[in-house]
């Protein structure tokens, strides 16, 4: 059930009248966790039992790490081996079942076993880290373990963000789950929801059908018309994320709970450390916290923080998708963290002059953007033929090449237009919705309606899943 | 424990469930959608990219056709109708009805809305280049333009969608009008990249794909040979073989059935081939292919053209020139005068 489709809709309307006749606070969460079950099993009913499996573990071994400290570090073992047991088996059993394949070949065996085909289950990324980050908070003594397993099995499967986060973290969640919420029907949520839904149907749904053209057959196409594809991937994959996020944002807050915002429009960042604060915050956050600190952070010195740094962002980018290309996206950010942090011991890039920051800001951005080449091309072939073409570049500035036919062009470039025009707007004047709402209500009326109307016009046909879905 | 407490009533409650009138606030993005709606049959019908369907609508209405020919870009930009119309000497007129990537069904569907005696029809064809497209699967986006341009979709055409697996234009076809209105949505889009296209295309002839009737050839730039070479790479494999799908013989059956009960003349062209997709094809797939075309139809009824265009005729890797456009005319033109029972003149 995707956010930008009628099922939903229904589906959320059907939730939101139920709830609105429920007086109690108990009543209220176990249909919000009925509701999350429907929700998750619409895609695979059978594997709403990891979900299960992973919250009746987590539930019972943060209560043991809490009640028996000699035994809490053998506790918080078992969780992290289940969690990343399951994490490892169905996210990555095929990846290295091919890996190991391929070494085997190499050295001229070939394996007898059948070869297994692993489903990967939605979300699972997501609700590991989850349930993970709990454990590990109260192991740590930050966090006292709840003994309420509907509070807990909620906090796991709360639907807004189940299958693409944001990973929420149980010190936000759970507390919030202790007081009746009442439904909130803000016009600031609408917005915030209508923002999201924009930003995946109009722009990243568009910009996809030019990108997916391009990037599958990228040797027929010139450098020009290449760097405009990747330009426009760096557009789809954050509005089709952020929107994700912004949609899972505005329907917790009508159903009363509060998700920390996501992004915070990271391709205005000069450095990779600022990048990481505002990309995915929740999962840098959750790598900060449970990774590289684990890992001693910045407090062994230079080698060892670097190392640190590199493992996390390697780490990070596996957690993205079981393929060699995302381990080498992690490798290039952790790369440029590496290289940066010197640097910003130097130089203060918060303080820079105008035209500087602009400077720092582009040179970075270009750095984002040769990285979105890795993230997107899973074959290290035309990876490489990408990167070719992008560095050297062919001066052919000819569009014709694209063909009579081929409808997604002309309007994708008006509609990376649009985006920039709007981002640019919000970053520089005013936040969109904050715009919307200090207005009277007959310029508020004209923007929706006006939104309506691109939304239908602009709707492509079908319904795209979210990206982040497959990670 | 649990379910006593679900149904106690909290008692500082805070839970409010009666903001709904907060929704009203949500109304103009309703408007804005339904008048949106409201606009779809209008703005697509002024806007520029029903021109093609609009002015094959017309063309069927014309007191007096002596013959059409149907197909895809190939035939728009391959057949100038002029030519045929000058040397049969004909007094009704032969129009060239392709759009671009018109397939067999739409070919099929335009000559059962002819409403007026046509005495030549024929059809450009083109083989597959790939195995498993063996059906009709025509996009929604298609069949309602075609739907909005006023064409009735006979119960014919929908039989033999359903022989061709047309699956989408059975969904299509089993919607409401209204549903149909919604699915033609795509037309809004399609304008705002038409108007990129004429700024970054001046190349293309825009205008006269839409509206001309006689030779809609879109495509006047010769490109480069390095550029053909790239669209031959991107568009064909390296070993191209031919494909005679069933569902284009389930079509050509059709075609060949509806005009024997009328008794108009039929032919089928073959479609000339650049002579660079042929250096590394498999010829053989394509000589049998125009053998099966033959048994279906009847040795008198096709035209092959398939290998008589040199490389030098074809603006890129399947369009042919002007020059090139000409030459297949003529070659139609001679078939006529010596194949059609009227030889050359007009039947009526």
């Amino acid at each position: 059930m995707l956010f930008n489709s009628l099922t939903f809709f229904v589906f959320f309307a059907i939730l939101v009248f139920i709830l609105s006749h429920l007086n109690t606070n108990p009543s209220r969460k176990l249909i919000l966790l009925f509701a999350s079950c429907i929700f998750y099993m619409w895609w695979n009913p059978a594997l709403i039992i990891l979900i299960i499996i992973s919250t009746v573990i987590d539930f019972v071994l943060g209560k043991k790490i809490q009640s028996t400290p000699s035994s809490r570090k053998i506790y918080l073992i078992a969780s992290m081996v289940s969690n990343l047991g399951l994490l490892g088996l169905f996210k990555y059993g095929n990846f290295f079942q091919e890996n190991l394949i391929f070494i085997m070949g190499f050295f001229g065996q070939q394996p007898s076993w059948t070869h297994l085909n692993i489903i990967l289950p939605v979300g699972i990324s997501f609700y590991t880290f989850q349930t993970m980050s709990y454990t590990i908070d109260v192991y740590r003594g930050n966090l006292k373990a709840t003994s309420s397993v509907l509070d807990f099995t909620l906090f796991v499967s709360f639907f807004p963000q189940l299958v693409a986060g944001p990973i929420v973290r149980a010190a936000d969640f759970l507390p919030q789950l202790d007081e009746p919420k009442d439904l909130s029907f803000k016009k600031e949520h609408f917005l915030i929801i209508l923002r999201g839904l924009f930003k995946k149907v109009i722009i990243a749904d568009n910009l996809g059908r030019f990108v997916d053209l391009v990037f599958q057959n990228p040797e027929t196409y010139s450098s020009t018309i290449i760097i405009f594809a990747v330009l426009c991937f760096s557009v789809q994959i954050y509005c089709d994320f952020s929107g994700y996020s912004e949609m899972a944002i505005g329907l917790a807050r009508i159903l009363g709970y509060e998700l920390r915002a996501n992004f915070d429009r990271p391709y205005f960042s000069t450095t990779p450390s600022e990048f990481w604060r505002k990309w995915h915050i929740s999962l840098s956050g959750w790598l900060r916290d449970y990774l590289y600190i684990s890992l001693g952070g910045s407090k062994n010195g230079t080698f060892m923080t670097y190392r640190n740094l590199m493992l996390t962002m390697l780490l990070g980018g596996l957690w993205h998708g079981a393929s060699w290309n995302f381990v080498l996206w992690g490798f290039l950010h952790g790369a440029v963290l590496v290289i940066y942090r010197p640097i910003s011991k130097r130089v203060d890039f918060e303080r820079l002059s105008r035209p500087l920051t602009l400077l720092a800001t582009l040179f970075f951005q270009v750095f984002i953007l040769l990285t979105w080449i890795a993230f997107r091309l899973v074959d290290f072939g035309q990876m490489a033929l990408v990167y070719q073409k992008v560095l050297l570049f062919d001066f052919n500035f000819n569009f014709a090449s694209i063909g009579l036919g081929t409808l997604s062009f002309f309007t994708t470039f008006f509609i990376f237009m649009l985006f920039w025009v709007l981002h640019i707007l919000s970053r520089y004047h005013k936040d969109l919705c904050q715009l919307v709402l200090e207005r009277g209500p007959l310029f508020q009326g004209a923007a929706l309606f006006i939104a309506g109307f691109i939304l239908y016009f602009f709707w492509p046909a079908g319904e795209t899943p979210f990206i982040y879905f497959q990670f | 424990m649990l379910l006593k407490s679900l149904f106690k009533k909290e008692e500082s409650s805070s839970l409010q469930c009666t903001h709904y009138k907060k929704l009203f606030f949500l109304t103009p993005l309703f408007a804005g959608v339904a008048f949106a709606i409201l606009l779809t049959s209008p703005l697509f019908r002024i806007s520029g990219i029903s021109g093609r369907q609009e002015t094959i609508v017309h063309a069927l209405q014309q007191e007096l056709l002596y013959g059409i020919m149907l197909g895809n870009s190939r035939v728009m930009n391959g057949v100038d109708t002029t030519v045929l119309e000058k040397t049969l000497s004909a007094n009704g007129h032969f129009y060239n009805l392709s759009s671009g990537g018109q397939t067999g069904l739409e070919s099929i569907l335009i000559m059962d809305n002819l409403n007026k005696p046509v005495s030549h029809i024929g059809l450009g064809l083109s083989f597959g280049m790939t195995p498993e497209e063996d059906k009709i699967d025509v996009p929604e986006n298609v069949l309602s333009k075609y739907h909005l341009s006023g064409f009735v979709f006979s119960e014919k055409v929908f039989l033999l969608a359903q022989k061709t697996n047309g699956a989408s234009f059975i969904s299509f076809y089993g919607k409401t009008s209204f549903e149909r209105t919604l699915a033609s949505r795509w037309f809004f889009s399609a304008a705002v990249n038409d108007l990129f296209r004429r700024w970054l295309r001046p190349d293309l002839e825009l205008e006269k794909g839409m509206h001309d009737l006689f030779h809609p050839s879109p495509y006047t730039t010769k490109l480069s040979e390095e550029k053909t070479a790239i669209l031959i790479k991107r568009n064909y494999s390296s070993r191209p073989a031919f494909y005679f799908y069933d569902s284009q013989k389930e079509l050509l059956r059709h075609f060949k059935a509806e005009n024997e009960k009328t008794g108009r003349f039929y032919f089928v062209v073959i479609m000339p081939v650049n002579p660079k997709v042929m250096e590394n094809a498999d010829r053989a797939s394509l000589s049998s292919c125009v053998e099966q075309t033959k048994e279906l139809l009847g040795e008198k009824q096709v035209l092959d053209l398939s290998g008589t265009l040199s490389h030098e005729l074809f603006i890129d890797d399947c369009h042919p020139t002007r020059t090139g456009a000409q030459h297949i005319s003529r070659r139609i033109a001679e078939y006529l005068k010596s194949n059609s029972p009227a030889g050359g003149r007009n039947a009526f």
